[in-house]
């Protein structure tokens, strides 16, 4: 795997622990939808 | 295939990456974050929280000024039990205790203390409940072996040094959680120096960089061996912190590149060690300033002390002192944001007084093993070599007390918000990206 891959693969691991330690498991997701949805 | 779909499959490639990554990570938080059956204690603490229970000592008692605190697992679930001093416990206990139970408050609106609490998995606590002693030598024989040697080291040295300066010896070797004194922990935070009390990365890898000599003449296989073992048994025997695991797992990396013959890179050992910290631990990143500021100490370190080191031709080499200004300065700027988030104190003070104090650590460090060993086995051997420790730590104190009787020595920022924090933090990442960026093409064309 490319050093770009693991930086991203980190990166998402890290922003999604930290997501879930602010909000519950259902707030989490819908603001992990609503980036899903910025981006496509 | 042209080549702009191939670059917005790369795209895609990588966002469904961090995609999955995420998805893994809230993941892993919610497993971390769901407590074991809990049913028994909730209905003892519904119906009053009056209850006996017993268990093991799970953790070293940690001594505090007005109590010590212990940390009792039963089935599964651990409980902060707040005792008297005395009768003393220690840790592979077994104790019956009885007394209320109660789920920890959050008694100021800046610290979560529950959610603190949580990230070790103690749901609950007791104030000085009744507390027998049922069994001895619970828990780990290893863990116990090494609680028992600190014990011998802490008090070999209160033998031939005075307080505080034994106890200021403690932390800073050992990271003995002993009672320095209200007054002056207050002093080591006004001067922004209480890191190496607490035992930070540099003692750390202090610590590993003299094991790992210590064993060099050894053939490789029995030095990597008895280095890796030695690094693993002082970070159980200080109990283990976030910045000690953390300052240990580095050192490893170390050994086994050098081993190995890879090259040791160290932005990604300090990436990787902090990934497979908050694999364990999910909740140490958000609730363990300790692990927070080591991590941060360590990135600036890394990436802004040299940028830094190159402008300060006009420092003196001499006794690594640029090396040693460099890194002090690129971590007071780097920590600063978060301390004044978590502390809400802006020492004014803590690069000077880093600089003087940090340059005679390692000594320091190397006269307080030695002491303490030799005192294990006679303390009037140790007396000459408690003389010259004292020596160096009256230096550290009186730097420490001096500066911290200065007016203008530190002064409180309170309600530094969460949202200015990260905004700084972006645009240091930013920064430091550009910096080093700008390096990269300098050292490419030269």
């Amino acid at each position: 795997m490319s050093q770009k891959r693991m930086a991203i693969l980190l990166a998402g691991f890290i922003g999604g622990v930290l997501l879930r330690s602010f909000l519950n498991l259902g707030w989490a997701f819908a603001g992990f939808f609503v980036f899903y949805l910025s981006f496509r | 295939m042209s080549i702009g779909k191939v670059g917005a499959r790369k795209l895609m490639a990588s966002f469904a990456i961090f995609l999955i990554a995420t998805g893994f990570g809230m993941a892993r938080y919610e497993i971390k974050d769901t407590p074991p059956n809990l049913s028994r204690f909730e209905s003892t603490i519904a119906s009053g929280g009056k209850t006996e229970l017993s268990g093991i000592v799970v953790d070293e008692p940690d001594e505090r000024e007005k109590n010590t605190r212990l940390i009792v697992e039963t089935d599964n679930v651990k409980i902060l039990v707040y005792a008297q001093h005395y009768p003393e416990f220690e840790y592979g206990d077994e104790l019956s205790v009885s007394g209320k139970l109660k789920k920890p408050e959050n008694f100021s609106g800046d610290f979560d203390w529950a959610g603190y609490l949580a990230k070790d998995d103690i749901y609950y606590e007791m104030l000085y409940p009744k507390i027998n002693l049922v069994a001895r030598g619970k828990g780990s024989w290893v863990k116990r072996q090494m609680f028992a040697l600190k014990a011998k080291y802490l008090s070999a040295l209160s033998k031939v040094i005075p307080e505080p300066y034994a106890a200021f010896m403690g932390g800073l070797t050992v990271g003995a959680k002993r009672a320095i004194g209200k007054n002056l922990l207050e002093d080591f935070r006004k001067t922004g120096i209480i890191h190496i009390v607490v035992l930070s990365g540099y003692n750390i890898s202090l610590v590993a960089d003299t094991v790992m000599r210590a064993v060099s003449f050894l053939p490789t296989v029995f030095a990597t061996s008895l280095g890796v073992l030695g690094i693993i048994l002082f970070a159980v025997m200080t109990g283990a912190s976030a910045t000690v695991v953390r300052a240990s797992l580095m050192s490893l990396l170390v050994v086994l590149a050098r081993t190995t013959g890879r090259v040791y890179e160290i932005t990604w050992a300090l990436f990787l060690t902090g990934f497979f910290m908050v694999l364990h631990n999910p909740k140490i990143l958000r609730f363990d300033a300790g692990f927070q500021l080591s991590f941060l100490a360590t990135f600036a370190i890394i990436f802004l002390a040299p940028r830094i080191e190159e402008k300060l031709h006009f420092i003196p080499k001499k006794f690594q002192f640029r090396e040693i200004f460099s890194a002090t300065l690129a971590t007071q700027i780097f920590v600063l944001p978060l301390l004044l988030y978590k502390m809400g104190m802006f020492s004014v003070v803590s690069v000077p007084v880093n600089l003087l104090v940090l340059i005679f650590v390692p000594a320091t460090m190397l006269f307080g093993f030695i002491t303490g060993a030799v005192g294990m086995f006679s303390a009037l051997l140790s007396v000459p070599l408690g003389w010259i420790s004292f020596a160096f730590l009256r230096y550290e104190l009186g730097v420490v007390e001096t500066f911290a009787k200065l007016p203008f020595a530190s002064f409180n920022v309170s309600n530094f918000p969460l949202w200015l924090t990260l905004a700084v933090y972006i645009l240091y990442g930013f920064l430091i990206y550009k910096l080093n960026r700008r390096n990269t093409r300098k050292n490419q064309v030269a």
